[in-house]
C-alpha cells in the first residue's frame, strides 16, 4: 500500500480530523507501522485484537509515588519491604526483539516502554532498538525529571515518536506532594516544551482517584492541556500496587461519567474512551497487555495475573487464552480492577500475601475461570 | 409460576440452546427498574407522538388498553407470567410503507430518538456513530421473526411491549431460543427498541453501576452478518453504533423480545 493508498483508507475510516491528520504523517515516516494501525478496524471486524504491548524491562525508578501500581515489582521493595530477592530470570534485549517479531506477525504496532522510569534505564536506546520503530510506533512513559531539550531530541532521533508524561496536580505543592520529590511539578513543565520542541507527539498522564473529577484543579489541569493542544491521559486509581490500601481512591461511576463529559469540552480521556473509530470499553487483553520484566504478560498494567510466560508460551497463545477468559474477553464499558467490585475483591484476595508478582497462569487466571 | 421459560426474574432460561450464552447471570449490568417503573404510560404516549409518530391516529386510551391486554394475557398464562417480573417498555410504530429497514431507521426512527432524548436531556447528546449511511445496508436475521412486524406496519400502527430478557444471549443462542416461544414472541428490531427509548429516553440512563447494551437483535449488517446494531450510553449520553458480535455472549450485550397487540 503506497502513501496516497494509505491516506484513501484513512478517510473512510471513523477518524477525527486530528486522528487523520497523525496517521497521515506517521505513513511518510513509517509506512509499515502506518498501514498495521490503519487495519485496526478491519482486525476489530474479524475479532482480532491490536494491543498496546507495554514493556517493564526494569523497575528503576527515582520516584516513590503515593499510588504507584508498579511498587511491589520494585527491587527495593522486594528486598527492603518483603526482605526478598528477584530470582527468576529477567528479561533481555533478545527477548524484546522476539517480542517485536511476534507482535509484527500478529499485525500488532504499538510498543510502550515503562517500568519504572525508563529514562534512567541505560540500555534505553537499546531497548528502542529492539522494539524497532520501523516495526513498531514506540511510546516511552516518563515521569519527566531527565526530559529536558537535548534528552527529547535524542529519543525522537532513534525512534520515539510519543511520549506519555506523568502529571498529577496542576497544584505544584499538590503534584510534589503525591509523587513525594521536590520540584517534580517545575521538571515535569520542563519537559512539556522539552518534548514539544522536538515534535515528539505528547500526552499528558494523570490518576483520578474518588471526587478528583469534580474539582476545579482538575478542569483548569483539562483546560491546561487542551489550550496547548495535548491530551490528557486520565488513568482511574487502582487499588493495587501502592494503592492496594487506599480502597477510599476507586472512583464512582459518577467520576467516570463526569470526564466522560469534559472529553466534549477538553483534550481528555481515559482508557476506554472511544479513538481512531474503535470502541473497545475495557481494554483488558483487546487493548493493552503489560509484560513484566520477567516476560510475563499481565492483560493490564493493574491487574497482577499472569496469562503465560513469553519464555514457555508464544504472543499468540497468550492473546488468545485472555479472549476466552470471562472476566477479560467480552465486551464491557468499565474498568475492571478500577470499577468491578466482585473482580477487585478477587483480586485483592489472591496476591494478599504474594511476595513475587505477577501470580503465574494457574494460580490467579485460568482457563477454568467463572464470573461466580 | 413456572421457571419453564423465563427465570424469577424474567430473564429467559438458558436451557434452549447449545449456543454462547451465560446460563446464570451475576446480574452486574442492570437496567434502573425503579426509574422506568415510574414512567407514566402516558409520557412514554407523548413522546412517541411528538417526535416519531406525529399523524398517530390511536388515541392514549387505546394505546394504555392495548398494553393492558398484553399484560393480563401474559398474567394468565402461567408459563410466561414470569416475564412480567422484567422491565417491559411500551413502545408505537407508524404505518410505514418503507420496505428498507435501514433506510427507515436512518431516516425516521433515529432522528426522532435524538428529538426525545434532546428534550428531556438538553444538556446531553445522542449520538449516531453510523457514519455510513444505513440504506439497504441492514438485512433481517432468519427465524427472528421480524417480518411479522414489517408486514404489518404497512398497513397498521403498531403497539407492543419490549422485554430486555435475552439479557447476556448471543445472537445465534437468542435465535434459537425463540423457536421454543410462543409465535407472537419476535426478537426485537430496530423500530421497537428506539421506539421505546422515544417513549422512554431515560431507559439507559443509571446512576450507580453500569446498564447494559441493547442489540437491535433482529438485524445485521447487510453485507456481513458479523457487524449488527445497538444503543448504549456513553456517560450521560446516548450512543447509536454498530460492533462485531462474533457470535459471543457478553455480560454487557442484551437482546430483547418484543411482543405486539
Amino acid at each position: 500500500m503506497n502513501h496516497q493508498e494509505q491516506v484513501v483508507l484513512l478517510s473512510e475510516q471513523n477518524l477525527t480530523p486530528d486522528e487523520k491528520k497523525k496517521r497521515e504523517g506517521l505513513s511518510k515516516k513509517y509506512p509499515h507501522v502506518a498501514k498495521k494501525l490503519a487495519n485496526i478496524s478491519k482486525m476489530e471486524d474479524k475479532g482480532e485484537i491490536s494491543p498496546i504491548i507495554r514493556i517493564e524491562k526494569s523497575y528503576l525508578c527515582n520516584f516513590k509515588c503515593t499510588h504507584c501500581s508498579a511498587e511491589y515489582y520494585m527491587d527495593r521493595h522486594l528486598e527492603k519491604v518483603l526482605k526478598t530477592k528477584e530470582d527468576r530470570a529477567q528479561m533481555t534485549l533478545e527477548d524484546i526483539k522476539n517480542i517485536s517479531k511476534q507482535a509484527d506477525e500478529l499485525g500488532l504496532a504499538r510498543f510502550v516502554i515503562t517500568g519504572g522510569e525508563p529514562l534512567v534505564m541505560r540500555d534505553f536506546d537499546a531497548v528502542v532498538e529492539a522494539i524497532d520503530p520501523n516495526k513498531h510506533y514506540v511510546i516511552s512513559d516518563t515521569n519527566g525529571w531527565f526530559l529536558d531539550d537535548k534528552r527529547a531530541k535524542h529519543i525522537k532521533s532513534i525512534g520515539v515518536s510519543k511520549v506519555q508524561l506523568s502529571l498529577d496536580s496542576f497544584i505544584e505543592k499538590e503534584h510534589d506532594s503525591f509523587r513525594n520529590k521536590p520540584h517534580s511539578y517545575k521538571k515535569v513543565m520542563r519537559a512539556v516544551d522539552a518534548a514539544l520542541n522536538a515534535d515528539l507527539n505528547l500526552i499528558l498522564s494523570t490518576v483520578l482517584v474518588a471526587g478528583r473529577a469534580k474539582t476545579k484543579g482538575f478542569e483548569d489541569m483539562c483546560k491546561f492541556a487542551t489550550d496547548r493542544n495535548i491530551g490528557l491521559y486520565v488513568s482511574y486509581a487502582k487499588p493495587v500496587g501502592s494503592a492496594t490500601n487506599h480502597p477510599e481512591w476507586v472512583i464512582t461511576k459518577e467520576d467516570a461519567d463526569i470526564v466522560r463529559e469534559l472529553e466534549k469540552k477538553y483534550k481528555v480521556f481515559t482508557h476506554m474512551t472511544p479513538s481512531y473509530g474503535s470502541f473497545k470499553g475495557c481494554i483488558t487483553v483487546k487493548g493493552i497487555i503489560t509484560i513484566t520484566s520477567t516476560n510475563e504478560v499481565t492483560p493490564c498494567p493493574y491487574i497482577d495475573f499472569s496469562l503465560g510466560n513469553l519464555r514457555q508460551t508464544p504472543l499468540k497463545e497468550v492473546l488468545a487464552r485472555g479472549m476466552r477468559n470471562p472476566w477479560l474477553g467480552p465486551h464491557r464499558p468499565d474498568c475492571l480492577i478500577g470499577e468491578d467490585p466482585s473482580f477487585i475483591k478477587l483480586h485483592q484476595e489472591k496476591t494478599k500475601g504474594i511476595t513475587h508478582l505477577p501470580l503465574p497462569y494457574g494460580q490467579g487466571f485460568s482457563d477454568e475461570d467463572k464470573l461466580f | 409460576m413456572s421457571i419453564k421459560y423465563f427465570d424469577a426474574d424474567g430473564r429467559c432460561v438458558a436451557s434452549f440452546t447449545k449456543n454462547d450464552v451465560y446460563k446464570d447471570s451475576r446480574k452486574y449490568f442492570q437496567l434502573d427498574k425503579n426509574r422506568i417503573k415510574n414512567i407514566q404510560l402516558n409520557e412514554n404516549f407523548d413522546n412517541i407522538k411528538k417526535f416519531l409518530c406525529p399523524d398517530l391516529s390511536i388515541n392514549f386510551n387505546q394505546f394504555k388498553n392495548g398494553i393492558e391486554q398484553l399484560k393480563e394475557g401474559l398474567k394468565k398464562n402461567e408459563d410466561f407470567n414470569n416475564l412480567l417480573n422484567n422491565t417491559s417498555i411500551p413502545f408505537i410504530l407508524p404505518k410505514s410503507n418503507d420496505e428498507d429497514v435501514g433506510s427507515n431507521i436512518a431516516k425516521n426512527y433515529l432522528p426522532a430518538l435524538e428529538k426525545s432524548f434532546k428534550n428531556s436531556f438538553p444538556k446531553y447528546d445522542f449520538k449516531n456513530h453510523c457514519k455510513n449511511n444505513l440504506s439497504n445496508k441492514i438485512k433481517i436475521w432468519e427465524n427472528s421473526r421480524y417480518e411479522k412486524i414489517t408486514e404489518k406496519i404497512k398497513t397498521d400502527e403498531v403497539v407492543g411491549l419490549i422485554f430486555p430478557c435475552l439479557n447476556e444471549f448471543s445472537f445465534p443462542a437468542a435465535i434459537e431460543t425463540l423457536k421454543n416461544l410462543p409465535e407472537n414472541f419476535i426478537l426485537a428490531g430496530g423500530y421497537e427498541i428506539i421506539s421505546a427509548l422515544v417513549g422512554c429516553p431515560s431507559l439507559l440512563k443509571k446512576d450507580k453501576g453500569y446498564p447494559p447494551l441493547l442489540w437491535l437483535s433482529s438485524l445485521h449488517n447487510s453485507e456481513d452478518n458479523n457487524i449488527c446494531y445497538h444503543l448504549e450510553p456513553y456517560g450521560y449520553n446516548l450512543t447509536f453504533n454498530r460492533r462485531a458480535h462474533l457470535n459471543k455472549a457478553a455480560e454487557y450485550w442484551w437482546h430483547s423480545i418484543a411482543i405486539i397487540v
